[in-house]
């Protein structure tokens, strides 16, 4: 079912950006919002072509070491969708050719006979300081958990089981030509289905974060446009409380100059001629 | 000015009216509140639980700075009021 570059490459060219980053990003590239979209097309068609060269065995080998749950017929997209998330940095359980095929799909260019220390300390280097930290984090927190639980994980690694169940040859003789063939086609046409009713859901979640994502832009639009309003009034309130201050400054100053101090009538003194006349 | 405070009279009028005014909008908002999550279907419902969580998941970092400009401007407001009582003319 899987379909080679060649053929995705025009249904490719007609996804919208946000779809072509996640899928940029299922392919293990470090794609932004806001990249060009041409810029878009040419790192994923040169991923595809860099799939197309690096050997199936390779990524199988990078698979079982991550510890990938694959089936073992799974596509070169598929397996590198699941590299992608490998964080592991334990490289010395890692084959030659696996280690530089992982290094391939990190962005990492690799020589020939370069030694393989050299391609590991690029490889960890390449995390960053922050990979590093959270390495160092989880080794000591796993050191910690598995000193209070005890877990041996040394199983083998087995890949799923692969979808077919019968060949078509033990499906024609149980059940006839007709019937063998039906059930076989009607198996192709299921799994095909199911396929692409696993990619509709995935589609559907994406776009719901992204409804939800715009949702809240919008909600911390508002919320700040509310902020700023609120900002504003009480700005134009505090002026005018500023106005009825002075208004209550003048009054008071106006009322301290006609006020009874200035207002009281000064008494003079009378001469009497007459100290009888007080009497009288 | 003597028994004629225009300024006095607009000044409590205004503060009257607004009270008023935002007495009605908060009780037509409660209102319109609670009628909408009584008589809600499920959809409204769903919505309305919707717009909770993303009310809750508000970050009050991100608009901490305009909320601190805020608490600013109030406290400056709610010192000029309270300049309202020691500046108030003698009567």
């Amino acid at each position: 079912m899987s379909k080679s570059p060649s053929q995705n490459a025009p249904s490719l060219s007609e996804l919208p950006d946000d779809e072509l980053i996640n899928y940029g990003q299922d392919l293990g590239l470090d794609l932004e919002h806001g990249t060009p979209r041409g810029e878009l097309l040419r790192l994923i068609r040169q991923r595809q072509e860099l799939l197309l060269e690096l050997d199936r065995d390779a990524l199988l080998d990078i698979v079982v070491w991550g510890r990938c749950p694959v089936r073992k017929s799974a596509s070169k997209e598929a397996l590198a969708r699941h590299i992608s998330r490998i964080q592991s940095s334990r490289f010395g359980e890692l084959g030659e050719p696996g280690l530089q095929a992982l290094a391939r799909l990190r962005g990492i260019s690799t020589g020939a006979n370069e030694p393989r220390a050299n391609i590991e300390t690029r490889l960890k280097k390449a995390d960053g300081w922050r990979g590093k930290i959270r390495r160092v984090r989880r080794s000591l927190m796993g050191q910690l958990i598995t000193k209070v639980v005890d877990h041996k994980d040394d199983a083998e690694y087995k890949f799923l089981p692969e979808a077919e169940g019968t060949s078509l040859r033990e499906t024609i003789e149980t059940e006839g030509v007709v019937g063998g063939i039906a059930r076989k086609l009607r198996g192709v046409a299921d799994d095909y289905v199911k396929d692409k009713l696993d990619e509709i859901e995935l589609r559907i979640d994406r776009k719901l974060d992204e409804i939800d994502q715009r949702l809240g832009e919008w909600r911390d639009r508002e919320v700040a446009n509310r902020l700023k309003m609120l900002k504003l009034t009480l700005l134009f309130s505090i002026l005018v409380a500023l106005i009825s201050l002075g208004y209550d400054y003048a009054l008071r100053s106006d009322d301290g100059k006609s006020g009874p101090a200035n207002s009281t009538k000064v008494i003079q003194p009378v001469e009497l001629d007459d100290p009888g006349q007080l009497s009288g | 000015m003597n028994g004629q405070d225009l300024f006095g009279l607009y000044r409590t009028l205004l503060t009257l009216v607004l009270c008023v005014y935002l007495c009605i909008r908060a009780f037509n908002f409660a209102d319109q509140l609670l009628s909408s999550t009584a008589s809600a279907g499920r959809r409204q419902a769903m919505a309305f639980q919707y717009l909770l969580v993303q009310l809750l998941r508000i970050r009050i970092r991100r608009f901490a700075w305009d909320l601190l400009q805020v608490a600013v401007l109030l406290v400056a407001f709610a010192y000029v009021l309270s300049l309202h009582w020691s500046w108030a003319p003698v009567r």
